[in-house]
C-alpha cells in the first residue's frame, strides 16, 4: 500500500477533472486494484458535492446596502465612473512607502536642488494620522491632499472636498505633466524598454508634483539620480508573487528590496486585486514594487 | 448570468448606469461572502469585507479586463482584502490538530469506508455540517484553497494567480488540504474508518 502515496495528488486532481490523460491511465490502473484509493476518491467527490451546499445565504438587504453606499460616492460631474482612475488607495501603504524610502536610506537620495522641498515633505507631520485613518476607511476616504497644499498629510482640507478626489486623476491625465521616461535609466546594463533616451540629468518634476498632489503620491518611487515618477508603487509584505518579474532589483537594506516592473505588470497586479498600491503617473511606463526577503 | 450578459451589464455600469451594478452584486454576493466568511471566521467581518469588495469593484471597474471572469476578479480582491485583514488581526488557528504540510511526508490517512453513501437527507446534512466545521479547522493556507476550489469553483489556474503560486503547488496543496479534511471528517466520525493507508508519518502543519 506504500505505493498509494504517489497517487494522492493524482486522485485529488482526478476528482477535479484536471488530471492529464496520460496520468489518468496510470491512476485508473491503480484504482482498479486498490479499494482504499477508490474510497478516497469517493470521499473527495462526496466533499465536492456537499461543499456547494454548505454555502450560507447572505443576509437580506446586503446588495441594497452596497448600492446605497455606491450612490453616496462622489461622482464626476461629467457623468459616470468611466474615466475615474484607480483611487482605491491604501493611504497606510502610501505613507509606508514614503516612510520606507526616506527612512531606509535617506543618505542615498541626492535631492540636489530640490533638497529643501523634499525634506519638508519627509517631515510632513500628519503622516501617521493619515495612515491610521486610511487603514480603517473602506475606500478612497477623500484623503487625497488638496491641490497645492504641498503636504502629504493635508487631509483635513481635502476631506470634505469632493472635487479633490479628482485632482488626483487630473494629475495623471494632465497634458502638461512631463512624464518621466527614465524608469529604467539608472540600470546601465538594462536598456529602457521604451527606448527612451536618457541624458542622466535629474528630471525636474518637483514643480509638477507640487501642483498635482496625486502625482506627488508617486514620489515614493523617487530614484537616486532622477526624480522618476512611476506608474504606481506597490508594497508587498513578504516575497513577490512568482509572476511578478522586473529589472533593477535594489537592496534597500534591512531585508527590503525594490524592483522596477513595467506598467503592464502593475496593471496586471491591480487587475488581480492587489490593493496596496499608490498610483503615480498613469503615463509612466514603469512601476516600482517594494517587497521583503528574509 | 451568462458571460455575455455579464459583459453587457459591466458596459452599462461603465457608461454611468450605476443601478445596473446591483445585478452584479446579486449574482456574486453569495460566493464572495462565503469566501470572506471562511477566511475570517466571523460574519460581521465577512459582511464588511464583502461590502468593501463590491465598492472597490465598482470604483475600479475600469481595471477589470474581460479576459478573466468577473467573479474571479472579485474572489481575488476578496482574498487579498481578507489576507490584509487577517494580518492585522493576527488571527490564530482554531485547531491544535496536526496536519500534513505541502512539502512534508504524507500522514497516516485513514481512508473512509466505501460503504459511506450519503443517500438520505439526514446524512447529507450531517456531512454538510461536518464539512463546514472541518474547513473552519483547517490551517489557513489549506482552508483558503479548499474554499476557492470547492465553494467558489475557481480553476487551478485562477487559484494559482490569486495565491501567487504555481499550478503544481496548487495541485499538491489542494491534495494535502483534502487529506487533512478527510482526516478531520474521520475524527468527527463522519466517514467510517477503515484504518488503512498507514504509510507516512505525521508532520506539524504550518497553522
Amino acid at each position: 500500500m506504500a505505493d498509494c502515496k504517489k497517487y494522492m495528488d493524482m486522485i485529488s486532481c482526478y476528482a477535479d477533472g484536471e488530471l492529464p490523460e496520460q496520468e489518468q491511465k496510470l491512476l485508473l490502473a491503480h484504482l482498479d486494484g486498490c479499494a482504499s484509493c477508490r474510497a478516497l476518491l469517493s470521499a473527495y467527490r462526496s466533499i465536492a458535492e456537499a461543499a456547494e451546499e454548505t454555502l450560507v445565504q447572505v443576509p437580506d438587504g446586503f446588495a441594497a446596502g452596497v448600492m446605497e453606499k455606491i450612490r453616496k460616492l462622489p461622482r464626476r460631474r461629467s457623468g459616470g465612473w468611466k474615466a475615474v482612475r484607480p483611487v482605491i488607495i491604501s493611504f497606510a501603504a502610501a505613507a509606508a512607502c514614503l516612510a520606507l524610502v526616506f527612512t531606509v536610506s535617506p543618505q542615498r537620495f541626492d535631492f540636489g536642488r530640490n533638497k529643501a522641498k523634499m525634506s519638508a515633505r519627509v517631515e510632513a507631520p500628519d503622516m501617521a494620522d493619515t495612515a491610521e485613518r486610511g487603514t480603517d476607511s473602506v475606500l478612497m476616504d477623500s484623503a487625497v491632499p488638496e491641490a497645492g497644499s504641498g503636504e502629504f498629510g493635508g487631509t483635513e482640507a481635502a476631506k470634505s472636498d469632493e472635487e479633490s478626489l479628482f485632482l488626483y486623476e487630473a494629475a495623471g491625465a494632465s497634458a502638461d505633466v512631463e512624464t518621466p521616461q527614465t524608469g529604467m535609466a539608472t540600470a546601465t546594463d538594462s536598456p529602457a524598454p521604451n527606448g527612451a533616451a536618457t541624458d542622466g540629468q535629474p528630471v525636474d518634476s518637483t514643480s509638477q508634483v507640487t501642483r498635482h498632489p496625486g502625482v506627488k503620491l508617486g514620489i515614493a518611487g523617487v530614484d537616486e539620480n532622477t526624480l522618476v515618477i512611476y506608474y504606481a508603487v506597490f508594497t508587498f509584505e513578504g516575497a513577490l508573487p512568482d509572476h511578478v518579474t522586473g529589472v533593477e532589483k535594489t537592496d534597500r537594506g534591512g531585508g527590503l528590496y525594490s524592483l522596477v516592473v513595467t506598467a503592464d505588470v502593475a496593471r496586471e497586479l491591480i487587475n488581480e486585486g492587489y490593493t496596496n498600491y499608490v498610483i503615480g503617473n498613469e503615463d509612466a511606463e514603469t512601476a516600482l514594487v517594494y517587497y521583503t526577503e528574509d | 448570468m451568462t458571460a455575455a450578459e455579464e459583459r453587457a451589464v459591466i458596459d452599462r455600469v461603465r457608461r454611468g448606469e450605476t443601478e445596473a451594478f446591483e445585478a452584479l452584486v446579486l449574482d456574486n454576493q453569495k460566493k464572495v461572502y462565503n469566501l470572506a466568511l471562511k477566511m475570517t471566521g466571523n460574519e460581521n467581518d465577512a459582511l464588511d469585507i464583502s461590502q468593501e469588495v463590491f465598492i472597490k469593484a465598482y470604483t475600479g471597474l475600469h481595471n477589470f479586463r474581460a479576459e478573466s471572469r468577473f467573479s474571479v476578479w472579485l474572489y481575488r480582491m476578496t482574498y487579498n482584502i481578507c489576507v490584509d485583514f487577517i494580518r492585522k488581526k493576527q488571527r490564530t488557528p482554531v485547531s491544535s490538530l496536526t496536519y500534513t504540510d505541502d512539502d512534508g511526508e504524507y500522514m497516516d490517512l485513514e481512508i473512509p469506508d466505501t460503504r459511506y453513501e450519503p443517500a438520505v437527507e439526514a446524512e447529507k446534512r450531517e456531512l454538510r455540517e461536518a464539512l463546514s466545521r472541518g474547513i473552519d479547522e483547517l490551517p489557513q493556507h489549506h482552508r483558503e484553497i479548499i474554499v476557492m476550489r470547492e465553494m467558489t469553483g475557481m480553476s487551478y489556474e485562477e487559484i494559482a494567480t490569486t495565491l501567487g503560486i504555481s499550478e503544481g503547488t496548487v495541485k499538491s496543496r489542494l491534495s494535502r488540504a483534502r487529506q487533512n479534511l478527510v482526516s478531520l471528517l474521520n475524527s468527527y466520525g463522519t466517514f467510517s474508518k477503515s484504518g488503512r493507508h498507514k504509510t507516512g508519518k505525521e508532520v506539524e502543519g504550518h497553522g
